[in-house]
């Protein structure tokens, strides 16, 4: 696991490796600036700008955010890759399964369904803070 | 965005209520919590269009935002759980939609949106307040 910086960049871009890496053929997904993009045709068919929110002051401590803006993203990609592929993605026995994130300390894990059986689980984000030590 | 908004508001072109929200995101509060609808399935409308959210039976929030005449030009949609920032959807061409996983839309948790839009003719809308309670 690579630890990244605590920035909106990094973030956008670290979500956007991972789900790229486990999404459909014929959709990619990729990160400018700070906004995660879904690609289908070469035209951005949507995504999520929250890990702006990383950056916007009085919105509680960045670093119990991380869950929440994952979990975010993920979900606005899913919805967009769903909606590209005019079916459930990732699915269940036909039925789109719901994302879900759990943060613990620097570690975010991703997936989608069930924690303990998921039908696709993502690559972890570590995140250092400035003044930790990287992993 | 919020610039072009406000320059335009500034050559006494009028910005029109385009939906409700607002209120439990700090713009003004008019309502209390109690006051709030359902997000179960709700629309707020306004002259110019609407935001509506529906619940699914699995307990995913669905929310869409659209202008009745145009939805063309730029959006900016921040989508807020509990008051705090969740998503974003910022500089989309097109009228954006979302959703909110169940795991970070709990029940009796309040959702509430800020939208504002400016049109290819360069009309701008904005919302007015909003929110609903997670059933």
């Amino acid at each position: 696991m690579c630890p990244m910086a605590a920035s909106s960049r990094d973030l956008a871009a670290a979500l956007a490796e991972r789900l790229n890496e486990v999404a459909p053929a014929g959709v990619t997904v990729r990160a400018t600036g700070t906004e995660v993009e879904v690609i289908q045709d070469g035209r951005v068919v949507g995504g999520s700008s929250a890990a702006v929110s990383l950056d916007m002051d009085g919105e509680g401590l960045p670093e119990e955010r991380i869950g929440s803006i994952a979990a975010a993203v993920i979900s606005g990609v899913q919805d967009e890759i769903t909606e590209a592929l005019t079916e459930p993605w990732p699915a269940r026995n036909g039925r789109m399964v719901n994302p879900d994130t759990r943060q613990t300390g620097a570690v975010t894990e991703m997936w989608f369904g069930d924690v303990d059986n998921p039908v696709l689980r993502l690559r972890p984000i570590t995140v250092v803070w400035p003044g930790e030590p990287a992993a | 965005m919020r610039h072009k908004l406000g320059a335009r508001a500034g050559t006494a072109v009028a910005a029109t209520v385009l939906v409700l929200g607002g209120i439990l995101a700090g713009t003004g509060n008019a309502w209390a919590d109690q006051d709030l609808p359902s997000c179960l399935d709700h629309t707020w409308s306004g002259p110019d269009g609407y935001i509506a959210i529906r619940a699914s039976p699995d307990g995913r929030l669905a929310w869409t935002a659209k202008d009745y005449t145009d939805n063309d030009g730029v959006w900016n949609v921040y989508i807020y759980v509990n008051k705090t920032l969740f998503d974003a959807k910022l500089k989309y061409a097109y009228n954006p939609h979302g959703s909110i996983p169940p795991s970070y839309a709990k029940k009796g948790s309040i959702v509430s949106f800020v939208a504002d839009h400016v049109d290819s003719k360069g009309h701008a809308s904005h919302n007015v307040p909003n929110g609903c309670i997670v059933p």
